[in-house]
């Protein structure tokens, strides 16, 4: 259905968070370092992000700014995930203007209600 | 307060005040010096005897002198001459003098002038001896030159005693006055937290040793100051209220943490007690600080409270997974591919270790912070290397090699010497290459013992944090380690008296040494 692209360093979450969207129907793409996603971002235009914060090398809040530079990201809907969402965390990324947080652990339901919302927003952008 | 030695008897026998020599300048020439007894402990019942000074330049007057007063157990001083005297009074305090007025040389009431004078004597009281020839007009001069009373000759003997101890007993009570005082000042002064008077209008008063440490300031410019300049100006508005409260009444005392500024310039956080001291009619005359640093536990605070939310993140990543995985299994083990099946278990499994290994990991140093006991004895390297390779079986892929000599002996706590092997050597499987090396090697006094694998080595930007808590390099993969191994082998390491250090390994590797007295 949707092409997600996923970017968190643990690479078992990857692969549970891969296999709970293909169950979905979703294509995944995969990024364990922010430098990777923005690289696989030169390339491919995903219909929604899900975003880890903690990261080796530049932090998912880096990511997310440099998204929103770039006109062509600048609406795709980004999830963050976050082992402990501080309240100036939240506060950057909402003003970065992320769609929504997803806080780990999680259950897959979360996940996919969460990242259907995103999808959605994406589709019918509001106005 | 310390009592010089010997008991030194001498003068007449009929002075039988007791006698101790001081060891400052007591100049033989200058006759008896029978001194004030100190007493070591000022809380202690000894009695303290008073001095009297009797001055009169004929020995048989000081002999009568001495005879009527000797009942009053205190220390009889003689001097011969107007300028004797002066010369006694410069040395020791008294209660009282007893002056005769005719004398050759200096007389009385000169003397009684050159006392008054001196800043040292001037409150000493001086009781005039005098014949019976006395007219009004010496008595009037008597009384200008300073004297307090005058004793007629011949003697009444119970007259004089008693008018000598009301002075005795003024002594006593100044002394123990003055004592108490100095009693107060030292615990002020001493005490190990900072303590100040302060006016109700927030001038320093008083402030003591402690305070002068904590906040960096010397007594001049403390003292030149108010409260109100220490204050960290964002605590500037919590204070005012508070010592509002305090002068309006509302208030009789109060606690409050707050931010200091050092003479300096950086932070420091206190616990600043402050209470209102009154006067008998309950107005209020001015205030106690008592002020403690506790900036460093603070610190310690926020560095617990970090050091628990890191741990606490840690543990939401493995948990992510394990929850990721039972929910997939549950809910779609009848439609997953086998070798999905496959996958998800082995990294339920991973995953699931590396949460026990956190947990270990974080009650170990939680131990390590409370103070560990370690037991020094003489411990033989090779048996503790031989229980550390039990504990942690190299994996099937890896080949470890041990260079241990037999005869190699150090002085360290075996447990914690095993634990220190078992972390290295983990670390070394875990993100080393195929071989992992062990070696001890006896170097002068010391040993070395060292870990080494053919991994990739640690990254430059990584080294200087490496032995931090929660610090893990980059590309760890999915067996990553608790981030804190190597923070524990360091405090192992330095519980033991010796330290671990990381060196590289040319052309890619890592080494970790641990060296430890040898014996």
């Amino acid at each position: 259905m949707s092409l997600i692209l996923v970017v968190d360093d643990e690479p078992d979450i990857l692969m549970v968070v891969d296999m709970i969207l293909r169950g979905c129907g979703h294509q995944i793409l995969e990024a364990s370092t922010g430098e990777i996603a923005l690289e696989l971002l030169e390339h491919q235009r995903p219909d929604a992000v899900l975003l880890d914060i903690r990261l080796p090398g530049i932090d998912g809040l880096e990511v997310l700014e440099r998204l929103r530079q770039a006109p062509t990201f600048a609406i795709v809907p980004v999830v963050m995930l976050s082992a402990s969402p501080g309240p100036t965390l939240v506060e950057k990324a909402n003003g970065l203007g992320c769609f929504g947080f997803v806080a780990k652990p999680f259950v897959p339901e979360t996940l996919i209600r969460t990242l259907n919302e995103a999808l959605e927003s994406g589709r019918n952008p509001a106005a | 307060m310390a009592r010089s030695g010997a008991l030194d008897t001498h003068g007449s026998p009929s002075n039988r005040a007791r006698l101790y020599p001081v060891p400052a300048a007591a100049d033989p020439s200058d006759g008896d010096e029978p001194l004030r007894t100190e007493v070591a402990d000022p809380t202690a019942a000894a009695k303290v005897r008073s001095n009297v000074l009797l001055v009169d330049d004929r020995p048989q007057n000081l002999m009568a002198l001495e005879a009527i007063l000797e009942p009053l157990d205190q220390n009889l001083i003689r001097a011969e001459s107007g300028e004797q005297a002066l010369k006694c009074l410069l040395k020791h305090d008294f209660a009282v003098i007893l002056l005769d007025v005719q004398m050759p040389g200096l007389d009385g009431f000169e003397t009684a002038r050159f006392i008054k004078r001196l800043e040292k004597t001037r409150h000493i009281p001086i009781l005039f001896l005098t014949g019976v020839s006395t007219d009004e007009g010496q008595v009037f001069r008597g009384y200008s030159a300073g004297a307090v009373d005058y004793v007629v000759k011949p003697y009444d003997a119970d007259v004089l005693r008693s008018k000598v101890s009301v002075f005795i007993d003024l002594d006593e009570k100044t002394r123990a006055l003055r004592e108490s005082e100095e009693r107060f000042r030292k615990a002020f002064d001493h005490a190990p937290i900072g303590v100040a008077l302060v006016s109700l209008d927030g001038r320093w008063l008083s402030v003591n040793r402690s305070l002068r440490e904590i906040t960096g300031y010397d007594e001049e410019a403390l003292l030149s100051r108010v409260v109100g300049d220490l204050i960290h100006p964002d605590d500037a508005e919590k204070d005012k209220e508070l010592a509002r409260a305090l002068r309006a009444g509302d208030l009789r005392s109060y606690h409050v943490e707050m931010r200091y500024l050092h003479a300096d310039g950086h932070v420091i956080v206190v616990f600043v007690s402050v209470s209102l001291v009154q006067d008998a009619q309950g107005r209020p005359l001015h205030a106690i600080f008592q002020i403690a640093d506790i900036s460093e536990r603070k610190r310690l605070e926020a560095f617990r409270s970090r050091f628990i939310d890191n741990a606490a993140h840690e543990l939401r990543t493995p948990l992510t997974t394990i929850a990721g995985v039972a929910a997939m299994l549950a809910g779609n083990r009848d439609s997953m591919p086998h070798d999905q099946i496959e996958q998800s278990l082995d990294a339920l499994g991973r995953q699931s270790a590396r949460a026990r290994e956190l947990i270990n990991n974080l009650l170990d140093l939680s131990q390590l912070e409370r103070g560990l006991k370690v037991s020094l004895q003489e411990v033989r390297v090779a048996s503790v290397v031989l229980k550390a390779l039990e504990a942690v079986s190299a994996p099937i892929d890896k080949v470890l090699t041990t260079r241990v000599p037999e005869d190699i002996s150090v002085f360290a706590d075996p447990a914690r010497l095993e634990q220190i092997l078992v972390n290295l050597l983990s670390n070394a499987y875990r993100y080393g290459g195929g071989s992992v090396t062990l070696e001890a090697k006896q170097v002068g006094k010391a040993v070395t013992v060292s870990v080494q694998d053919d991994g990739a080595g640690i990254p430059e930007q990584f080294v200087s944090r490496m032995f931090e808590e929660f610090s893990r390099g980059p590309n760890v993969g999915p067996n990553a380690g608790s981030g804190l191994g190597l923070s524990i082998v360091r405090q192992l390491a330095a519980a033991l008296g010796g330290e671990v250090w990381y060196e590289p390994v040319a052309p890619s590797g890592s080494c970790f040494k641990l060296r430890l007295r040898g014996t």
